[in-house]
């Protein structure tokens, strides 16, 4: 799956929870879940269990811990998905 | 060390996250979900340790300065009998919380003699422009910062004074904790 098509797919997971509209237009690998886009931190888990579904990966906690940006998102769904 | 955390009820009960297995093995531990299912009312339940989780991640965070995480399972909680206080561990470090439920709120912080806890349906300025007021300054040019980190504190321009605090908004509630100093 390309770069391009993970990210596609994780703005549109994450719409429904974006508080600031103004980090969504902005959406790149920087962007902080929390900060950018004002997800609440219970949100944020709901964003974790969506991602597991859309891509059908299995997030463990240790890898959840560090998905704070689209950026670490993409490389935690990256590593999960299978190769080829 | 200050932390503070505030679910708006109305809000959080549409969620229905103690129906949710997934979601509790995302931020429970074992023990923590066999307490919500056999609660009386799952859903509060699920919100009392949800709040006394983030609460003590504050607290944590701050102490330590460490950066952020996503990681509500190593919070662990455990309650009284009453329920209206407890205690969260995480890596060897203990917090005393504090628990005040309404019908359409929770509210958390941690337990601390010199903590004011402040919270309010305004919006957020106001209500911090009506607790510096009462404690600190009349003064209103302020900026709330965040550290590297995303901590958050206070500068109090007129006083030259940074005073750390502790931010939460839920739905229509804001509420801060700020640890009490006199200058």
């Amino acid at each position: 799956m390309s770069e391009k098509e993970i990210l596609t797919r994780l703005k549109k997971i994450v719409e429904p929870y974006v508080q600031s509209l103004e980090g969504l237009q902005n959406f790149k690998e920087e962007t902080d879940f929390l900060n950018d886009l004002q997800i609440n931190s219970a949100n944020l888990v709901d964003v974790i269990l969506d991602v597991e579904d859309e891509f059908n990966i299995e997030i463990d906690n240790d890898s959840m811990e560090g998905m704070l940006t689209v950026g670490d998102a993409k490389a935690i769904i990256q590593r999960k998905l299978p190769q080829g | 060390m200050i932390g503070n955390d505030i679910i708006d009820l109305n809000l959080a009960r549409t969620e229905k996250k103690s129906e949710n297995l997934r979601i509790l093995q995302k931020i429970c531990t074992e023990g923590e979900i066999e307490l919500i299912k056999s609660s009386e009312d799952p859903e509060l339940f699920f919100w009392k340790v949800w709040s006394m989780k983030e609460t003590a991640y504050k607290a944590h965070q701050r102490l330590f300065d460490i950066p952020r995480k996503l990681n509500p399972q190593k919070y662990e909680c455990h309650f009284n009998p009453g329920n209206k206080v407890g205690l969260v561990s995480i890596d060897g470090c203990d917090y005393n919380v504090k628990l005040s439920i309404s019908a359409d709120s929770i509210h958390c912080h941690t337990r601390d003699a010199s903590i004011e806890v402040f919270t309010g349906v305004k919006n957020k300025d106001q209500i911090l422009i009506n607790f510096l007021a009462s404690h600190y300054t009349k003064e209103r040019t302020f900026d709330l910062r965040k550290n590297s980190q995303g901590i958050p504190s206070c500068y109090l321009h007129n006083l030259k004074k940074i005073i750390p605090l502790s931010v939460s908004h839920h739905g229509k509630f804001t509420a801060f904790a700020i640890p009490l100093i006199k200058s």
